[in-house]
């Protein structure tokens, strides 16, 4: 999904990307010396030292291109970086190394970064700070709870970013337009996150001469990236090459396919897939005449939402549980003008209107066949007395705006679109007001 | 030929706001009272089974919910009922002029073959308060022009007269349901024959 660009870090390139799970087993051969190469993460910086002069002797006794040999050459690295570690946590007291410091959950920037256990992961994993890779295996590392952002424990007191989930739950939506571009001068050519300098692109033939030019007074090589999402121009550090949907793009063109973003929207969206966070009916409700599909999801939620309104106050369903089984609390049901990506998406893939015309049947199978409640909560038409049972999500009915009746579209139509539940509260009401001093007569006699 | 299959009678219990319909049910079926008032949202039922002039019946009763904001829900369980209860508070006059309004919806909504003969039953409810708003006099007065309409004064938290009332509920729809039946047997194919026009007919009727 996104690509590695810069290796500016000493930790990174070490070791290939694809290693498997195998190479990290100790090869039986070296079994005897397991105590000796310091294998328990515990070790004190002495016995790391005694264990990096043990393995280095180890390497020059065994075969070249032997496995043994590229374990131990693989244990080595891993070794002296855990010495380095053992070393930063000398002076840095807030180390998580050092186990009284208590730093095993940080707060910078509205991420809450979480210490991340010592286990071998095979996903390799990069800090969105430095680029370089994160070594699972020996460095402390941090994990924000609720945005993803991940960093070496070096590396947490120069967090640039801010938390993804806190930028949008403050901003409450996606940005509108698509790709709103104002060029480098309005960034004074400067990275929008970290604020490096960025070049001006050359003619290529120049390209190499002004890179010299630029390195030598100072300026960064860095390649100029544009962020689909924010419109706004990234050092590489900043902007992996990694692609998403754009919300806008999605919004006003209906379109799929995915840009390249910066590290920071690509984290924004990411987070958000399953947000309800687009108001398409606002936003651009002449989607839903154009996208056949979208509109038949409007079509069966907007029922759902009614059916929601018998079932969520039916005793019957509260006692088997009904809503919860059938997960009926997501804002598919309970707002049924609002959208998340992921349900854009599954739009156009066709899923969602397939999985909610299966909970519409489960509802409408509820309240129309099983649920004798549900069935005495409908409504009988008031103009024919026909004994059909009508509902409001029904298609064939009109709900009276003033006494919410429920009667046929078509005895409505026949009936000159009066309601006569209306017109009998009407002349209740004037009888009672010309019946009023009679009433009082009534009243003294007794 | 109604003694073998089991019998189940649907009552409807309607009347304003807080005069007691939850609370006389819930006296009658499980012999329990609260002083904490809690709206009734749409309808619901409960059931009991009980023996009336030596037939087991069990009796499916419909309480409503009085709050024109809790009525956005349909009626349709009025249709079919074999006995209609209205309930009104005897401290509170104007529960008791409303019943006029509730009969007449019931009517009209629940379109009875003979609405003239459909049985009603009325309670004044909370006749363990005072002052008293409506008299013993006054609400037998407005029963005897309703064709007769037998009247009990209950009281749902002192559990007065809810069992006779509630077994002369049933009585009067047990025997409502054995008209019908004798209706439907007498002359089975014709009314189903004239069913269609016969209720579209009384739909109109009502509607003007």
């Amino acid at each position: 999904m996104m690509t590695m660009s810069s290796s500016s870090s000493t930790t990174s390139g070490c070791l290939s990307v694809e290693e498997t799970s195998e190479d990290h087993l100790l090869p039986i051969t070296l079994a005897a010396e397991e105590l000796k190469l310091a294998l328990n993460k515990e070790a004190t910086e002495e016995e790391l030292n005694k264990a990096i002069n043990r393995c280095k002797d180890l390497v020059l006794e065994c075969e070249n291109i032997s496995t043994e040999r590229k374990w131990l050459v693989r244990h080595l690295i891993e070794l002296r970086l855990r010495l380095q570690e053992c070393k930063e946590a000398h002076y840095d007291p807030e180390h998580p190394r050092n186990k009284s410091s208590g730093a095993s959950k940080r707060t910078v920037r509205g991420h809450h970064l979480l210490l991340q256990p010592f286990l071998k992961n095979t996903a390799s994993k990069y800090c969105d700070h430095c680029t370089g890779a994160i070594w699972h295996l020996v460095q402390a590392w941090y994990k924000c709870e609720d945005c993803g952002y991940s960093c070496h424990h070096k590396c947490i007191a120069g967090i640039i970013r801010e938390c993804a989930h806190v930028t949008i739950s403050e901003r409450g939506e996606y940005e509108r337009n698509i790709c709103p571009e104002e060029g480098l001068s309005a960034q004074q050519y400067q990275c929008a996150e970290c604020k490096v300098v960025l070049p001006i692109a050359l003619p290529k033939g120049l390209a190499c001469f002004a890179r010299f030019i630029f390195s030598a007074i100072g300026w960064s090589d860095n390649e100029v990236r544009r962020c689909d999402y924010t419109g706004m121009y990234y050092c590489s550090a900043c902007h992996w090459g990694g692609s998403a949907i754009i919300p806008a793009r999605l919004m006003h063109n209906w379109d799929f396919v995915p840009q390249p973003v910066s590290q920071a929207s690509l984290q924004l969206l990411k987070i958000t897939a399953n947000r309800p966070l687009i108001n398409l009916e606002k936003l651009n409700p002449r989607l839903f005449s154009l996208v056949h599909e979208l509109d038949l999801v409007k079509r069966i939620r907007n029922g759902l939402n009614e059916m929601r309104k018998y079932i969520s106050i039916c005793r019957l369903a509260q006692e088997d549980h009904f809503l919860w089984k059938n997960s009926v609390t997501s804002h598919l049901i309970e707002s049924p003008d609002l959208y998340s990506m992921q349900d854009l998406l599954d739009t156009n893939t066709g899923e969602l209107p397939s999985k909610l015309l299966n909970l519409a049947s489960v509802f409408l199978k509820h309240i129309k066949d099983d649920c004798e409640v549900c069935r005495g909560r409908g409504h009988l038409c008031q103009i024919c007395s026909n004994d059909e049972v009508l509902f409001t999500f029904d298609d064939n009915v009109v709900i009276c705006k003033i006494c919410n009746s429920v009667l046929h579209k078509v005895c409505y139509f026949r009936k000159n679109n009066e309601c006569p539940k209306c017109e009998r509260l009407r002349i209740r009401h004037e009888k009672l007001t010309t019946y009023k001093y009679s009433d009082d007569d009534d009243n003294d006699d007794l | 030929m109604a003694s073998n299959k089991k019998i189940l009678l649907k009552v409807v219990i309607l009347g304003d706001s807080g005069v007691g319909k939850t609370s006389l049910m819930n006296q009658y079926i499980t012999k329990k009272f609260s002083n904490q008032y809690k709206a009734t949202i749409g309808a619901d039922f409960l059931t009991k089974e009980l023996i009336v002039d030596d037939r087991a019946v069990t009796m499916q009763i419909w309480d409503t919910a009085g709050q024109e904001r809790f009525q956005s829900l349909g009626v349709a369980f009025y249709r079919g009922a074999d006995c209609c209860v209205l309930v009104f508070d005897v401290t509170a006059p104007n529960t008791f002029k409303s019943l006029d309004s509730w009969r007449d919806e019931f009517l009209i909504q629940a379109s009875p073959r003979e609405p003239e003969n459909f049985p009603f039953v009325l309670l004044g409810n909370k006749v363990d308060l005072e002052p008293r708003g409506i008299s013993t006099k006054r609400a037998q007065q407005w029963c005897q022009s309703k064709n007769n309409i037998p009247y009990f004064e209950t009281s749902a938290k002192e559990a007065l007269n809810v069992e006779q009332a509630f077994q002369c509920i049933a009585r009067n729809a047990l025997s409502q349901q054995n008209q019908n039946d004798d209706l439907y047997n007498e002359f089975p194919d014709q009314i189903k024959l004239s069913q269609p026009s016969k209720s579209s007919g009384s739909g109109d009727s009502c509607a003007c």
